[in-house]
């Protein structure tokens, strides 16, 4: 694999980064923050209901070899 | 994989040398939890006592350290940058279990962004929130730039899909120039975003919009 050594395309990049985030992941919940305790638990249940399937979700995807749930249904 | 890459010092305006490398470690997740975290939390904090909720992260919850299980996997890929001894960002790939939802490409393989994340003192919007200047500039480009080129040299001809958070969505669609393909109700209704081998192409040579 061979990185660019562009200086005016890291450049221009640079300032479009700069005007956003990038970061890519689950949706954040308000209440994550304040439950210690949801941590362990929190890339899993973000944004479905609490109090259900903690963990599961990731569990699933280890077994299966990465499969996400997502795959196939969502690509309608 | 362990290569010089070069990212912008945000203090001299210079170039400078950091290293893009693949071997991450449980030790990088806990540097993450260590010194990334509570640099987010605070920024947030500043944020919502001014009203700015809009400007507020939608990740400040994570915790890498939660997918050490995951450095294990031949399906999952993690590529880290470093300067100055300490991480600068990180991001994790996988390369089974979505296809393309684009129609011209729909059904073909891709790599998909699972997490990505750039350390809270190169992110500008963070930074003023702390009333601080940011580090580096370049780290979240420098890693999306290694993923289209490991697609490319994976066979997948530059084909990368992500689930954007709605605070990233206007950098992937408008800055990097990913086609947006639906929101994913089996997916917290995030966007699908896609890259087809040509949009990466214009991405990598310096076109975007």
């Amino acid at each position: 694999m061979k990185m660019s050594n562009d200086r005016e395309w890291l450049r221009k990049r640079a300032e479009q980064e700069d005007r956003h985030f990038v970061s890519l992941g689950v949706l954040t919940s308000p209440l994550e923050e304040d439950h210690p305790k949801a941590e362990q638990s929190e890339l899993s249940t973000v944004g479905r209901k609490r109090g259900r399937g903690f963990g599961r979700i990731d569990a699933d995807r280890k077994r299966s070899g990465q499969q996400p749930k997502t795959s196939k249904r969502s690509q309608s | 994989v362990r290569l010089p890459v070069e990212l912008l010092d945000n203090a001299t305006g210079e170039f400078v040398e950091a290293e893009l490398f693949d071997e991450i470690t449980v030790e990088h997740f806990l540097e993450t939890k260590r010194t990334w975290r509570p640099l987010v939390l605070q920024a947030r904090r500043k944020l919502l006592a001014r009203g700015r909720e809009d400007l507020v992260p939608n990740y400040a919850h994570w915790d890498w350290t939660t997918k050490e299980p995951l450095l294990q996997m031949l399906a999952m890929k993690f590529f880290g940058i470093e300067c100055g001894g300490k991480l600068q960002g990180i991001v994790e790939i996988q390369m089974v279990g979505y296809e393309c939802r684009v129609p011209t490409q729909r059904g073909r393989d891709l790599v998909y962004v699972d997490y990505l994340q750039v350390a809270p003192w190169n992110v500008r919007l963070l930074m003023d929130a702390l009333g601080k200047p940011t580090q580096f500039r370049g780290v979240g480009s420098r890693l999306f730039e290694a993923i289209v080129r490991f697609s490319l040299d994976e066979g997948f001809k530059g084909r990368v899909g992500l689930h954007s958070l709605p605070s990233s969505e206007a950098f992937y669609t408008r800055e990097c120039g990913m086609t947006a393909a639906g929101r994913d109700r089996a997916k917290q209704n995030l966007l699908w975003c896609e890259f087809t081998p040509e949009q990466a192409q214009t991405f990598l040579t310096g076109g975007a919009r």
